[in-house]
């Protein structure tokens, strides 16, 4: 018997009531947007502020600095665009500079590495390449044939192109891929070195043929890469597509 | 076994302000009747202040103590509130590459995060650091698919948390991505990836049969939609599942104005819902449980799934 009251009590208290039925949901969604400033803030937002604030002081002391000035956006997209070919060009230059005797065919990274989707004109400060390129992404060399090379850049192509520098030009047409290094076709049994981040040169972005190949690691990010070579740029930035550079038709 | 099927109502969609119209007067007609207000993000990444303010698509758009505001002022009017989060808290903004998430996890438990799911840029860091600022975090991380025996990260996550509130059961759940060829090797090590499929359906079923839970949620980072047979995404996962009542997703960036309903093995609809990233966009849904009686509703412009 006392046990029965147990057994009662405890059902009681561990299913008081039968399932809910018949949910009924009301969806929605805000944006969030500078507007919701004009409501009144509690005490727990000012708190988020003070929380946020001696990070925010170390941050703005560093991120701030100007580096050059951006005269028309910086746009990404694919298969060819202004922010793609402006990073990639920038990384081959700084991969050339790096390694001077070395001949570099073109510089890659995969469009998913490329955070933002554009820089706007004005000017050009250190925050926005660490958006651009937040990733720990470190710069490496690879040497390939020329036969391996196509296969990467089929890659490339197939997922609807990468940022390239001008070395490259592919032209994709029904009848097949036309691949130009530095202005000659690619020929299958040459030896090409190509900069790439190591994200990629482990096989990231589903680049498993470049898994096990050598490779040259400079042990150098690629966004500091970056800062440093748009920090030596004097013009002010206006880069123009002509579309030679991923042609997929 | 009565059949879960969901009313979906057509709410008018954010404009950025709270307190809409209806809402004050649907708590108040719906009295006695179980209520429950989930919010989510996803994606956040490491957006702890708004976008610059540079003429760009998103320039002066989100931010954390925006997105604070709109969480207190829910909560002001609701006592029923699940916040949650599904993944890719890291990793985006210089706060991420000086300070490690920690900023993140310290403002989202401020801000009351309920669970989260662990997504393939909260292994940027690695995991040992994943390890460290999740001491910074009031919530848990929540995985049934990832397997961190002999990780850094053994013993620190879950694969789904129970919460009642105010009567009702609601069981959360976490699905992560496949991490191979997306996430450096030496980030996860001897994380193993474990069918979601099969983990989700099982997660669900024990939640739903055997915590007998009155709502299954998943949090999901596995991507909306792919074009790709071979890549498991959130209507795949829903149209196999059995017992998953919602799927909050993430990984895609994919902003949907509305849920999409995908009818699951027993052709019940799944609701699955994603904000886009950044946290540009705070997801909300309003649950009641009229009851299996009759049907009532609030707004009266429902939408009879």
């Amino acid at each position: 018997m006392r046990n029965l009251i147990y057994l009662l009590l405890a059902l009681t208290a561990f299913s008081c009531r039968g399932p809910l039925y018949s949910p009924t949901v009301q969806p929605r969604y805000y944006k969030v947007t500078d507007k919701i400033e004009a409501n009144e803030a509690g005490p727990q937002v000012q708190n988020m502020v003070e929380t946020i604030a001696p990070y925010k002081a170390q941050l703005d002391a560093k991120m701030n600095r100007v580096l050059a000035t951006v005269e028309t956006p910086l746009v990404k997209g694919a298969p060819e665009s202004t922010l793609g070919n402006w990073s990639a060009d920038l990384l081959a230059a700084a991969a050339s500079a790096n390694y001077p005797n070395t001949n570099i065919a073109f510089a890659t990274m995969n469009q998913g590495g490329i955070r933002v989707s554009g820089i706007g004109a004005g000017p050009l400060i250190v925050s926005e390449i660490y958006e651009l390129m937040p990733f720990d992404n470190t710069l490496v060399l690879m040497e390939l044939s020329g036969k391996e090379l196509r296969e990467f850049i089929s890659h490339i192509v197939n997922s609807g192109g990468w940022p390239v520098s001008s070395g490259l030009a592919v032209h994709r047409k029904a009848s097949g891929l036309t691949i130009r290094i530095q202005g000659r076709p690619l020929a299958d049994e040459e030896r090409y070195t190509i900069a790439l981040p190591d994200y990629v040169a482990g096989g990231g972005s589903n680049s498993t043929m470049l898994k096990d190949k050598e490779r040259t690691d400079s042990g150098l990010l690629i966004r500091d890469l970056l800062i440093e070579y748009a920090g030596k740029i004097s013009e002010p930035i206006n880069v123009v597509v002509e579309g030679r550079r991923m042609r997929l038709e | 076994m009565p059949t879960r099927r969901f009313f979906l109502k057509k709410a008018a969609v954010g404009g950025g302000l709270l307190m809409l119209p209806g809402l004050a007067s649907a708590s108040s007609l719906m009295k006695g009747v179980p209520r429950l207000t989930i919010l989510h993000t996803n994606d956040w990444h490491s957006r702890i202040e708004p976008f610059p303010d540079d003429g760009g698509r998103n320039a002066n758009q989100g931010g954390a103590v925006r997105r604070m505001r709109l969480i207190s002022e829910i909560r002001a009017t609701e006592s029923n509130v699940l916040l949650l989060d599904s993944g890719d808290i890291f990793q985006g903004t210089p706060y991420f590459n000086f300070f490690a998430g920690e900023l993140e996890m310290k403002l989202m438990s401020q801000m009351g995060y309920d669970a989260a799911t662990i997504g393939n840029h909260d292994f940027d860091g690695g995991m040992e650091n994943l390890a460290t600022q999740m001491n910074h975090a009031s919530f848990p991380m929540l995985s049934a698919n990832y397997d961190f025996t002999g990780t850094p990260l053994a013993g620190m996550t879950e694969p789904y948390k129970i919460f009642r509130k105010e009567g009702i059961k609601v069981g959360v759940f976490g699905l992560g991505i496949k991490l191979s060829g997306l996430v450096p090797d030496e980030l996860f090590g001897k994380t193993q990836y474990l069918d979601p499929l099969a983990r989700g359906n099982e997660t669900a079923r024990i939640l739903r049969h055997k915590e007998k839970c009155d709502l299954v949620i998943c949090l999901s980072h596995l991507g909306y939609k792919y074009r790709n047979d071979d890549e498991v995404d959130d209507i795949d996962l829903a149209s196999s599942s059995n017992d998953i009542d919602i799927i909050l997703g993430g990984h895609t960036h994919t902003f949907l104005n509305e849920p999409t309903l995908v009818n699951n093995q027993q052709g019940d609809p799944v609701i699955v819902n994603q904000v886009g990233f950044a946290g540009l966009r705070l997801g909300r849904m309003d649950i009641t449980f009229p009851g299996d009686s009759k049907r009532r509703c609030v707004a009266c412009n429902n939408l009879r799934v």
